[in-house]
């Protein structure tokens, strides 16, 4: 049998509907409460570009495209994000971004221009190879906001890299810029480290987080000359850290689909027909009508194929209920033929 | 019919048939999702919880079991993640997916107040969940590295 693991786990995750991971959540969930700002919300301080977020007390919101499945995407997007920010990485929280945000807004132009398919950046920000960059197609990456918000082929880290650096790097230059407007000396004379600027000459100091409301409203004049770093610049990328989203997982506070609430929500048991490409041919809802919490009963018809890329999947019913345990006992009692 | 349930020391009253199986009362009445669903037969163990201080595999027994005896969750280990298994547990970087590892931590307390320096053999016999992502390795390092911690505060 030739499949490899990937296509066995996602065939596998396809049949049993079991090992399945959240990545949009309401806003108004009862778990949002336990997980703090995991989900998009609107920032109290503005962002200084769509990635980031730095609050007065220099916490910093790294807004994450890609979904945490346990391969470190958390982790490893806010740290190429924080490279080039040069923010303390110790206070750095990882944020999913909004998916509404990227259908309605484009990307900024400066994300735009990154060279793709295996090429190295003629600027010096070096290899390994950066993905396939038509806008358009399967493999492509499209300039929605963020560019792509899609989690898989293993390609979040290479084709996300480079606008995930300069998104650092330019929030770093506007960060700078604020602060050289604010004293009146030339940006050149400025250094940032670890949520800090300091002016050189005179060893003035201030913080992202005292600044960062007025570099929101700072424009680059000429976002598209920024650089990110050449490889053995980096000081955070390719170092271990401990994975962002460990502590939640700890607690039990991780929301995954099956954890999702949402007011009024039912349930549904689903049971297809045990035989490939079958169908239903009848079943007695009237059967199970007054068990406990039963809704209904719903049949669903044999797929287009057309519409599934030529798989075939059985026909089969549910069975609503106020609880998924109520559902699915009273489909396993439901006679279906 | 209404009962209660003591769980992580809070008395809860729930409006549920008995029978059902202790993790959908404690999912869905109780409303904590930190125990996970999965195979539904306690095969796999992600439903693991405390019942009366033993670990339990709550998708295949009744809520009944439970009355009157005091129920810990995950969620009861420790909230922010001070409990020694869970900062040995984040040390290491146990889970990847960590769908399965409220079970697994819960397992794995349970052998620690049982045998506060376990060996392998111990693990391999008592702490028997499933793990699609294979971080069985690094379980058992997190259980040897929470026996050293939990000695410590002791």
């Amino acid at each position: 049998m030739d499949i490899n693991r990937r296509e066995f786990l996602s065939t596998v995750a396809a049949a049993q509907g079991a090992f399945v991971l959240g990545f949009w959540m309401p806003r108004n969930a009862n778990a949002q409460a336990l997980t703090g700002a995991v989900w998009y919300e609107e920032p109290a301080t503005p962002e200084i570009n769509a990635w980031i977020v730095v609050a007065p007390d220099d916490t910093v919101t790294i807004r994450i495209a890609q979904t945490e499945l346990g391969q470190g995407v958390w982790t490893s997007n806010a740290m190429m994000v924080c490279e080039e920010l040069q923010c303390e990485w110790a206070k750095v929280r990882p944020q999913y971004a909004s998916a509404n945000r990227d259908a309605r807004e484009k990307a900024p132009a400066w994300t735009l221009n990154v060279m793709g398919n295996g090429a190295t950046d003629p600027k010096g920000g070096g290899q390994p190879t950066f993905g396939n960059r038509d806008r358009t197609g399967v493999a492509g990456i499209p300039d929605s906001l963020y560019r792509r918000m899609r989690t898989n082929a293993a390609s979040s880290v290479k084709d996300g890299r480079y606008y995930l650096q300069l998104a650092g790097a330019e929030a770093r230059e506007r960060l700078l810029l604020a602060a050289a407007q604010l004293w009146n000396v030339p940006v050149s004379e400025l250094t940032a480290n670890n949520s800090v600027i300091t002016h050189g000459p005179s060893g003035r100091t201030t913080t992202y987080g005292r600044i960062a409301h007025r570099a929101a409203e700072t424009p680059h004049p000429h976002p598209e000359t920024i650089t990110i770093k050449s490889p053995d610049q980096w000081t955070l990328m390719g170092t271990e850290q401990h994975n962002l989203d460990v502590p939640m997982k700890v607690t039990g506070q991780t929301v995954y689909r099956i954890d999702v609430r949402v007011p009024g929500m039912k349930w549904a048991a689903v049971k297809a027909c045990p035989v490939y490409g079958g169908d239903v041919r009848s079943y007695d809802f009237d059967a199970i009508r007054t068990l406990p919490g039963v809704r209904s009963a719903v049949q669903f018809p044999i797929p287009d194929p057309s519409l599934c890329r030529g798989r075939v999947f059985s026909g089969g019913v549910a069975v609503v209920a106020d609880t998924w345990y109520q559902a699915k006992t009273a489909l396993d009692c439901m006679p279906i033929e | 019919m209404a009962f209660d349930l003591v769980v992580n020391g809070a008395v809860h009253t729930v409006d549920a048939d008995p029978q059902t199986p202790l993790l959908w009362v404690i999912r869905d009445h109780v409303g904590l999702t930190g125990t996970k669903f999965s195979c539904g037969i306690g095969r796999c163990g992600a439903c693991t919880l405390h019942v009366d201080g033993r670990a339990i595999r709550s998708c295949s027994v009744p809520a009944a079991i439970a009355i009157g005896k005091p129920v810990a969750t995950i969620e009861g280990v420790s909230p922010d993640g001070t409990h020694p298994i869970q900062i040995a547990w984040k040390e290491l970087d146990t889970p990847q997916c960590g769908y399965c590892q409220s079970g697994m931590i819960m397992s794995a307390l349970a052998l620690l107040r049982q045998r506060p320096s376990p060996s392998d053999a111990d693990i391999d016999a008592q702490v028997t969940n499933a793990c699609r992502c294979s971080t069985y390795h690094r379980v058992r390092q997190a259980i040897h590295l929470a026996a050293d911690l939990m000695k410590a505060k002791a």
